[in-house]
């Protein structure tokens, strides 16, 4: 038998089909960053809420046959789940494994009880952990004669906390605060205590007509202390209403104490919620750039990103800029930009592409520099100069670029003193306004355009004027109005073209899909030709 | 009469940089500031300092700012609203002055307009867009950077047509084929239709009258010459 058991786990220890069968699984049980659990998630809660709602509608209609077998369906996905989750919570067969391999390093006899008793722990710790009691709760009321347990059925809806991540962890909050709702129901048994003893003792032997157990007067006690007052017991004796008094008032302060507590821990609790889930946001990101500082230069940054859908998360440390940017429905996050692992949790060296380091504290720019660069050595990084002077020193840390907001400032306004107008046809371009934009089209590779010459493309007909070619082959040389009688088109070329927004694009469609069409002057010259030979 | 004089108020952290520069490009610059430390700085770094404030107009009709020999007045102070002040009562006094003010957000430049500047400046809104150019297109950037800030020799340049130049009437697409040399024209700013300017790529074969403005990129040799052409009178 320890035999058989034996193969066995070692055949399943080598079944490459068992373990991606179990994998999969897993992912949808318990791995919370898997899609597939999302999606079963959202079953399951389905599942419990539509069978409390057949359990409701029972209470006081005529079962339908299809209801009853809806809910058979639905228990049985329930003991599935439960069973699923039994079987991935642990590698049984790899324990045999483990147990066989350490006996024999030390030579000794295999004794398969041994491990056949802690596998039996480890699922048994399944079995009585309190989703697993959850779960069988919520499972039992199906049996009809245990009808009497239908308050089970309740249970069904605490099921309802393993699919809710957010829920669960409200429910944390209270092992969190332990200590301060053990000491809040000490002071809520004391007073309990006291109450109910006062009010037997004076009115229980029969000067109360209501109270004739110490049960009772619990009752009565803890009614009176929560403010609810039902008044179906109320004392009749002087010593009675001066405990009453008492009650009150302590319940007063016990409900505020209770109240703060489970307030403040919520509070805190929503931050740290929000603040996973925008980390996990950030690391479902792919090629997105970390603005550190939403300052007035951040807020501008941010919008353009917006503009054009590029992914962006913020990081600021002040509370104001941070709910700003809260309100505005912009991924942020509040954090020290300057602690490494603060930025690798959110990816720095995962899908973040770019940061860029623009507080209005050169020294704290300087300190984002180096600890991104520290953590990611290729990441782009860009950074604002408050001061030209630090300018090289950021260089230094590891920037790719500095700019300084006020260095270009006066540079565009010493444009716009010398050339106005020139300045503002390229005002539109730099201010990324409606108007006309300057930007870059790639020849593609296997482009119908490659090897021919640059006069293939009409660029009048799109309504656009190409300034230039960046040869990506040759160094990425940029040729100024390069002439298109001589210029051969290569891969890789970047052609540089101003137009209007519609025109750039319908260029791109073009150039993508097209064959070179051979321009009009050729076939004239060529016809000139033909007919000059027809001369001769 | 200084010949290029530019004034600039204030000599705030943006005000030298834009002085600094102005005077590498030979304006002549008179800085204006009412804090004595600013004044004794602006002296020390070479600059032409009156300490004044602005916020009397007998100071600026002292400086001459209600005159029309100055090429511009630069309004940089930190107070945003000392700035409009000052641009509205410069304005007040001087319709045609250029203004420049400067700003910090996208509602200061609208005020700021409506209070008589031609311009406002907004360093944030400038250096956060150049920062989203370097992520977005950084060849484009760097192209730009070449033609508009650097001394390469592409440059970009306006020549406004004369009533007797040879190009007075012609269309623009004519303009191409009389001048073929290495020379790429942006658009032009008609003044008759409006101050908007017309790109050329538009398609619009726009008709050439005096007073419009053609603006051209090239080489600085090629542009040279094409000055030369354009001034060719009939």
């Amino acid at each position: 038998m320890g035999n058989l058991l034996l193969k066995l786990a070692y055949f399943l220890e080598g079944s490459h089909k068992y373990y991606t069968f179990k994998h999969f699984v897993y992912e949808f049980l318990e791995d919370t960053s898997s899609k597939k659990k999302k999606y079963f998630d959202f079953l399951m809660i389905f599942l419990v809420l539509s069978t409390v709602g057949i359990m409701i509608y029972e209470v006081n209609h005529v079962t339908l046959p299809w209801l009853s077998t809806y809910e058979t369906v639905a228990i049985i996905i329930f003991i599935i789940e439960w069973l699923g989750r039994f079987w991935v919570i642990s590698h049984a067969h790899r324990q045999i494994v483990e147990d066989y391999e350490k006996s024999r390093l030390i030579n000794q006899t295999f004794q398969i009880k041994e491990s056949v008793k802690t596998i039996i722990k480890e699922k048994l710790r399944f079995v009585f952990s309190p989703m697993s009691i959850i779960d069988l709760l919520a499972i039992l009321p199906y049996y009809r004669p245990l009808r009497i347990l239908r308050i089970l059925m309740l249970f069904r809806l605490f099921k309802l906390l393993r699919y809710a991540n957010s829920i669960k962890q409200f429910s944390d909050v209270f092992v969190e605060k332990k200590f301060e709702f053990f000491t809040l129901a000490i002071m809520f048994f004391m007073a309990i205590t006291f109450g109910s003893t006062i009010i037997f003792i004076y009115e229980g032997a029969g000067v109360n007509d209501n109270i004739h157990t110490f049960f009772d007067a619990v009752y009565w006690s803890v009614i009176t202390i929560s403010t609810v007052g039902f008044g179906d017991i109320s004392p009749v004796t002087t010593e009675g209403r001066v405990a009453t008094i008492f009650l009150v008032v302590g319940g007063v302060g016990v409900i505020a104490f209770f109240t703060s507590i489970v307030t403040t821990a919520l509070s805190t609790r929503l931050l740290a919620l929000k603040e996973e889930k925008v980390i996990g946001e950030a690391n479902a990101l792919k090629e997105f750039v970390i603005i550190c500082g939403y300052g007035r230069m951040g807020k501008v940054l941010a919008q353009e990103f917006i503009k054009i859908k590029q992914k962006f998360i913020i990081i600021d440390h002040e509370d104001e800029v941070f709910s700003h940017a809260n309100t505005q429905n912009i991924l942020s996050i509040k954090g020290d930009a300057t602690d490494s692992s603060f930025l690798s949790t959110i990816g720095i060296n995962k899908g973040a592409s770019s940061i860029v380091a623009i507080t209005n504290d050169d020294a704290v720019n300087l300190s984002i520099i180096l600890t991104a660069r520290s953590q990611n050595p290729d990441i782009n990084i860009i950074a604002r100069a408050n001061n030209q002077k630090v300018k090289k020193k950021l260089f230094l840390a590891g920037a790719n670029e500095v700019v300084s907001a006020n260095e270009i400032s006066a540079l565009v306004a010493a444009e716009y003193i010398g050339q106005p107008i020139a300045f503002e046809a390229i005002d539109d371009i730099l201010l990324n306004t409606e108007g006309a934009i300057m930007d870059e089209v790639e020849i593609i590779q296997k482009s119908n355009y490659i090897g021919h010459k640059l006069e293939n493309i009409d660029f009048t007909q799109f309504n656009l004027t190409l300034i230039g070619i960046v040869e990506t082959s040759n160094h990425k040389k940029f040729t100024f109005n390069p002439q298109p009688d001589q210029y051969i088109i290569k891969e890789l070329d970047i052609l540089i073209i101003i137009g209007h927004k519609e025109s750039v694009s319908k260029f791109k469609i073009e150039l993508i899909g097209s064959k070179p069409k051979i321009s009009m002057r050729k076939k004239i010259s060529n016809k000139i030709i033909s007919s000059k030979k027809q001369d001769k | 009469m200084i010949e290029n004089r530019i004034i600039i108020y204030s000599f705030s952290q943006i005000a030298s940089k834009i002085a600094i520069t102005l005077r590498e490009k030979k304006y002549n610059v008179l800085i204006v500031e009412d804090d004595e430390d600013l004044a004794q700085e602006a002296k020390k770094s070479g600059f032409e300092t009156k300490t004044l404030s602005l916020m009397e107009d007998e100071n600026i009709i002292e400086l001459g700012l209600d005159k029309d020999h100055i090429k511009a007045f630069f309004c940089l102070g930190n107070n945003k609203n000392t700035n409009l002040f000052i641009t509205l009562s410069v304005r007040n006094l001087n319709k045609d002055i250029k203004i420049i003010s400067l700003s910090s957000t996208k509602e200061d430049n609208k005020t700021l307009l409506l209070a008589g500047a031609n311009k406002t400046i907004n360093p944030y809104e400038i250096g956060a867009l150049r920062i989203f150019r370097s992520l977005h297109k950084p060849i484009i950037q760097d192209i730009l950077d070449n033609i508009l800030f650097s001394s390469s020799n592409i440059e970009i340049a306006e020549f406004t047509i004369q009533k007797d130049s040879i190009f007075n009437g012609i269309y623009l697409e004519d303009l191409k084929k009389i001048h073929k040399k290495n020379i790429i024209i942006l658009g032009i700013q008609d003044k008759e239709l409006s101050d908007k300017f017309i790109f050329f790529s538009t398609g619009i074969n726009h008709k050439i009258d005096a007073g419009d403005t053609i603006v051209m990129l090239g080489f600085d040799h090629d542009l040279q010459d094409f000055k030369k052409l354009i001034s060719k009178i009939i």
